[in-house]
């Protein structure tokens, strides 16, 4: 399919930016309408200072913190004989499948102790190291063990060789894995909620439904926004658009495994401790209250099977519906990125589902919100709404992997099914999606787990009477009845574990750090 | 540069003998070629060599120090050594020239010295800012061996260096290489599976077969003289017959011949096909063969023959010579041959052509 961009097409293909840009004009327009920064400095005043540096703190600790965890436990699962290497292999890649808020409940209902930013700091550490974990064991897996013996022969010893050949080699791995934990340390929000952690996301939540002016909340909103642009750019200029083409093919023979020594109990007794805070704690305290009695907690609560049941199938359905519309969004700018990638016009167009991951779930709630009432005002409040939402948040997502699906299908067969005297479209409908089907699916599995996990536009747009399990973990959660949350912890979890085994068993694990960029 | 000696080395993965007591010894500024089939050891001697894995028995020396035995282990990185692979295993984060200053970190004249290298090795100046990714493969070769050689190694290994180049460019490159060596004095151990690169390379080769040295000898010898059959089989293209020998004189299908060795009784005669010459049919002292097949190599031909009783033989010669005849000629056999014992009763004659 080459030649001429069908027009038709590049419409579709534009849809996606055009939301977008609707999303940034609406949050600026509205926050710069009412004097920006008069609400700042005069309203506001000094509340906003601290929750900068509550924001920003948090996100520079937990960036580090992740990528050095992260960094540490590839190079320990990849290159070390630290004992039982699969099972932590595996467990590095688990946490994605447990949101961060359900860690977040978990600690605290463990412990009141887990609050504030130490709490905060623990949870998203441990949600989010393996976005590091995951690109920096595949990159590590891919050197060439020879340049490391080529190193040490040339007079390094091997910490010398670790530092001067094999870690800048993993620079980008663990740039694009660090700004991904960046962006999500900004946007999280039940998490820092449920914490009593205070940042933008949380003041932003609290002022809209105090019902003050929607002005302030924009106003605060720019500011997330800002940041989560400055780590993007910020990226960017750290990444330098290198990505060290291995030259060769390499890796006949395997990588020497370092023998750790003294070490081995040590590295293990980390993992361990990782394994338990990241996945351990989640899963237990979940199975925990999910045996006591809905008295045994702070606030009782009785759980209804009718309610569990409900819950269930409203989340199913939005995640469902959300991955169907995703898809079909994305798929036509998919098609243009896989058939005429280089195009200027397709360049431009693949970049706005990768501006969207800096994009806050609450922000473009808001914007959403604020256009709809002003603009379209029965579409408040509706369904529609919010897979719109869903679908600005989670097209990084679908993009990836529905155009590694088409890549896949060969450009050859299309050219064949042109011969036979088939339009473009035809082709489409015949070829290209047929083959390109697992793959799409896979995609929209993975746009399905997010949406399952999704709790602050779910909780700001759900139309009225809609109770998902996210909403209703946060509802029971925030008047700590914990067992009461334990039901739909569980089931929460139990659906995301399953669709993320999906899409990791088609694209490999790494397709949940969709790195920047990409 | 300094004279490498090794002695009954010995190295076994999983229980399986790899290694089998090798021992070698290579003068100061010789190259020695290192012959064997692919799986047969050749990189796991160079890696006991550079330090890489350690052997279940044996000893290392160079420059008359241990480097390697069972009770002391010289470090990688302290033997001063020059590592070449297949794949140059440049390091793609970095530029030419810091690829090849790599091992020069605490040296006072390190810019001096990757000019110097560069222009040995024939890498233009401005590729000096150049990454890996953007130099061909012959470069990237050349950049490998400037980094190599760069910090001054007492002996270079060179792992089957030229088989990723194409054809083409791999003669020229061989040539550089062997040019840069020996302009450095570099006492160098190589080794390849292709027969032409050992023989046109090594001043001397070593034959690895079952973890041994099957043979190591100067390029003309072993191909002269191979040690057994199997040798001759291996180092280059050869004919065999059976024969009976009597005091020096064989007797063959191909008449009387003179043999290299003192035998006698019943024998396998090797001749490498150079050896036979293509006459007008039923000139005096000639085996007459009828032509069965030419395979056309450009600046030299095989000819592919059959005698009176069936037996295939081939004959090498340069194209021009190429007889513009067809069907029936005669051969005559030029120089001594191999000859061994053979098990087989003479008589029953079973020849085959080996390539
Ligand atoms: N680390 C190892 N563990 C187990 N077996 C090994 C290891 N390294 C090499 N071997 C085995 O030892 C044998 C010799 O390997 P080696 O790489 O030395 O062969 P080679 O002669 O260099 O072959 P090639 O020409 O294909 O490069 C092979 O059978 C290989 O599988
Ligand atoms: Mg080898």
């Amino acid at each position: 399919m080459r030649g001429r961009l069908p027009p038709a097409l590049v419409f579709l293909a534009s849809m996606p930016a055009l939301l977008v840009a609707a999303l940034i004009v609406a949050t600026v327009g509205d926050a710069l309408g009412s004097g920006v920064t008069h609400l700042l400095t005069e309203f506001l005043g000094s509340a906003v200072i601290r929750l900068l540096f509550n924001t920003l703190g948090l996100m520079i600790a937990a960036t580090l913190l992740a990528t050095l965890i992260g960094t540490a436990t590839a190079f320990l699962v990849v290159r070390t004989d630290v004992p039982l290497r699969p099972l932590w292999q595996a467990l590095g890649a688990a946490p994605l499948a447990v949101p961060a808020f359900i860690a977040s409940y978990a600690w605290v209902s463990l412990s009141p102790h887990f609050e504030k930013f130490g709490g905060a700091l623990l949870v998203t550490t441990c949600a989010y190291f393996p976005l590091v974990y995951l690109p920096v064991a595949a990159s590590l897996k891919r050197l060439d063990p020879m340049q490391e013996d080529v190193a040490r022969v040339l007079g390094t010893s091997s910490f010398g060789a670790f530092v001067r050949v094999i870690l800048p080699q993993l620079r980008p791995a663990m740039l694009g894995g660090g700004a991904l934990v960046a962006l999500r340390a900004l946007t999280e929000f039940g998490a820092f909620a449920m914490m009593r952690f205070q940042t933008f996301t949380t003041q932003i939540y609290l002022v809209y439904t105090a019902g003050l002016t929607g002005s302030v909340a924009s106003a605060l909103a720019l500011v997330l926004l800002m940041l989560c642009l400055l780590v993007l750019v910020a990226y960017v200029l750290l990444e330098g658009g290198h990505s060290y083409a291995s030259v060769g093919r390499g890796a006949a023979r395997a990588a020497t495994v370092y023998r750790l020594g003294v070490w081995r109990l040590p590295a293990l007794a980390f993992l361990v401790l990782l394994a338990a805070a990241s996945v351990g704690v989640p899963l237990g305290m979940t199975v925990f209250w999910l045996t006591q009695h809905g008295a045994a907690a702070i606030t009782p609560a009785e759980v209804s099977p009718h309610a569990v049941f409900q819950a269930t199938w409203t989340s199913i359905k939005l995640g469902v519906g959300g991955a169907i519309f995703t898809s079909v969004l994305i798929l036509p700018l998919a098609l243009l990125a896989s058939r005429w990638p280089g195009r200027r016009m397709v360049t431009w167009l693949s970049q706005v589902p990768w501006l969207a991951q800096g994009l806050p779930g609450i922000v473009v709630a808001l914007s959403f919100i604020t256009v709809a009432i002003r603009i379209v005002p029965w579409l408040y409040q509706s369904t529609l709404l919010l897979l719109v939402v869903y679908a600005i948040l989670f097209m990084p997502f679908a993009l990836v992997g529905i155009r590694a699906a088409l890549v896949q299908s060969p450009p050859l067969l299309e050219e064949i099914g042109r011969g036979l005297g088939y339009g473009w479209f035809g082709v489409l409908r015949r070829i290209t999606l047929p083959l390109a089907m697992p793959g799409v699916g896979a995609a929209a599995a993975l746009v399905l787990t997010s949406i399952v996990s999704e709790l602050t536009a779910t909780l700001l747009l759900a139309p009225l009477g809609t109770e998902t399990l996210a909403m209703r973990v946060w509802e029971n959660t925030s008047t700590l009845a914990f067992a009461g949350a334990a039901p739909y912890a569980a089931i929460l979890i139990g659906i995301s574990m399953v669709t993320s085994w999906f899409t990791a068993s088609r694209f490999g694990v790494a397709a949940h750090a969709t790195a920047v960029g990409s | 540069m300094a004279e490498l000696r090794i002695e009954g080395l010995t190295k076994r993965f999983d229980g399986n003998s790899i290694l089998d007591g090798i021992d070698l010894q290579v003068e100061s500024g010789a190259l020695l070629a290192i012959l064997g089939a692919s799986g047969g050891g050749k990189t796991t001697l160079l890696r006991l060599i550079a330090g890489f894995e350690r052997p279940d028995a044996g000893m290392i020396k160079i420059e008359g120090v241990v480097v390697e035995s069972p009770r002391t282990h010289t470090l990688p990185e302290q033997r001063r050594i020059g590592y070449l692979t297949q794949e140059g295993a440049l390091f793609p984060h970095l530029t030419v020239e810091q690829n090849i200053g790599f091992g020069l970190q605490k040296r006072a004249d390190r810019a001096a010295r990757i000019t110097r290298m560069m222009e040995l090795v024939g890498l233009p100046a401005l590729y000096a800012r150049r990454f890996p990714h953007q130099l061909s493969g012959g470069e990237q070769q050349r950049t490998a061996l400037a980094r190599a050689l760069a910090p001054e190694p007492r002996l270079v290994l060179l792992d089957e260096p030229f088989s990723a180049i194409d054809a083409a460019l791999r003669r020229e490159i061989r040539r550089s290489v062997l040019e840069v060596l020996k302009a450095v004095g570099a006492t160098a151990v190589l080794v390849t599976h292709d027969q032409d690169e050992a023989l046109s390379m090594g001043d001397r080769v070593a034959v690895l077969r079952g973890g041994r040295i099957a043979q190591h000898d100067r390029p003309a010898s072993l191909y002269r003289n191979p040690v057994d059959l199997a040798m001759g089989q291996f180092v280059g293209e050869s004919v065999l017959l059976d024969g009976e020998a009597h005091g020096g004189r064989i007797h063959c299908p191909l008449g009387v011949l003179t043999s290299t060795q003192r035998i006698d009784g019943p024998v396998q005669v090797l001749l490498r096909p150079e050896q036979i010459r293509l006459v007008a049919h039923a000139t005096p002292g000639s085996v007459a063969a009828d032509i069965s097949g030419i395979q056309y190599f450009g600046s030299d031909v095989l000819v592919e023959l059959r005698l009176a009783d069936a037996t295939p033989i081939a004959a090498r010669m340069f194209s021009h010579e190429l007889p513009q005849i067809q069907g029936r000629v005669g051969v005559m056999i030029v120089g001594a041959v191999c000859a061994f014992p053979s098990s087989k009763p003479a008589g029953r004659l079973v020849q085959q052509l080996a390539g």
